[in-house]
């Protein structure tokens, strides 16, 4: 009797644990692409404002008027140049149009020269902000990359998308958005 | 040593333990360097991107921006209140390794003290429940009787004169 009590109390400790590892599993986080809730939401975009990796001056508020997706990324980071082709195909979708992209390089001084070799690898020529000092990023609340923040042609900031994003999936969210202000 | 004196040395000592703790919270050490206050406003503040570590020590991107930001804002004279609001306004509520000391959230402050004042509370008044009641004061005239009649009736007994 003892020895099937304490058989049954071996199978529920390993049930327990094996449940544990399973929900930990199924909650293991990837890189695809959710809507978070951003303390920005329904604001003034933060200014942009400085060098671009051509070392030209980039300004948010010359892009009002259009959808702009502010990118946060960085070339060490595989989710990100998993995503680049999409944003490419998004770009080249709607060119200068009223949709754009706008690239803000993540992680540190340093990174010009490799984010540099890295658009000429992979393509893409929106423009690429530089953050020396992470300004934007704490500005934007960015705390992991890929993070891109959709800023509305009124200048607002109306979602923030964690991981990975696609050219259909952008232009689907803009059109609801758009679809949700007609109705 | 009697039970009155005993008493009095445990207040003595828990007053003065009481009062070491109060001046250690309050006592601040002199004024601090803009960068000895940017580095404890960073150690309030947990890293954004990992788990475990505050802003002071994880090297993350994320946390690394954040100890720039807390800096800058030091530099700028930013009140301590300021650059904490600056912060949470950014990365939200989530991101203080403390939590705040109003509204609901302050409970996680207030619980644990109540709960340790009424169990030091409780655990007194078990203890004076308990207490033996032959032990409280000087033995009366019936005590006396009592012991000199036990010790009567032995003597007795054993044929001790």
């Amino acid at each position: 009797m003892t020895a099937r009590r304490a058989a049954l109390a071996v199978a529920v400790v390993l049930a327990a644990f094996t449940g544990v590892l399973v929900i930990g599993l199924l909650g293991r986080e990837d890189d695809t692409a959710a809507m978070a809730p951003s303390p920005l939401d329904g604001e003034l975009a933060p200014a942009l404002v400085g060098p671009t990796i051509d070392g030209s001056t980039y300004d948010l508020d010359r892009d009002r008027g259009a959808w702009v997706i502010v990118n946060f990324f960085a070339t060490w980071c595989p989710p990100c140049v998993r995503e680049h082709p999409e944003l490419v195909e998004f770009a080249e979708r709607h060119g200068d149009g009223d949709r754009r992209v706008l690239s803000v390089v993540f992680g540190g001084p340093g990174e010009a020269a490799a984010t540099r070799t890295f658009f000429d690898r992979n393509g893409g020529d929106w423009p690429v902000l530089l953050d020396d000092g992470g300004r934007a990023a704490v500005d934007y609340g960015v705390t992991k990359v890929p993070e891109s923040i959709l800023v509305a042609p009124s200048g607002v900031v109306v979602g923030k998308i964690r991981g990975g994003v696609t050219a259909d999936g952008l232009d689907a969210l803009i059109d609801a958005l758009l679809a949700g202000v007609g109705s | 040593m009697s039970r009155r004196v005993l008493g009095a040395l445990w207040v003595v000592a828990l007053g003065a333990i009481a009062v070491a703790l109060s001046v250690g919270m309050i006592a601040d050490g002199g004024p601090r360097t803009d960068e000895q206050r940017a580095r404890d406003l960073a150690e309030e503040f947990a890293c954004p991107q990992c788990a475990g570590q505050s802003v002071a020590e994880s090297t993350t991107p994320a946390a690394v921006n954040v100890r720039q930001e807390i800096a800058r804002l030091v530099d700028a004279g930013a009140t301590d209140a300021e650059v904490r609001a600056r912060i949470t306004d950014r990365f939200g509520n989530e991101v203080l390794l403390a939590p705040p000391s109003q509204g609901v959230v302050s409970l996680v402050w207030v619980v644990p003290v109540a709960v340790g004042v009424v169990s030091v509370a409780a655990l007194g008044f078990v203890l004076w429940r308990w207490r033996d009641p032959l032990a409280d004061g000087d033995p009366d005239a019936a005590d006396e009787d009592l012991v000199a009649s036990f010790l009567a009736e032995r003597a007795e007994a054993t044929g001790e004169s």
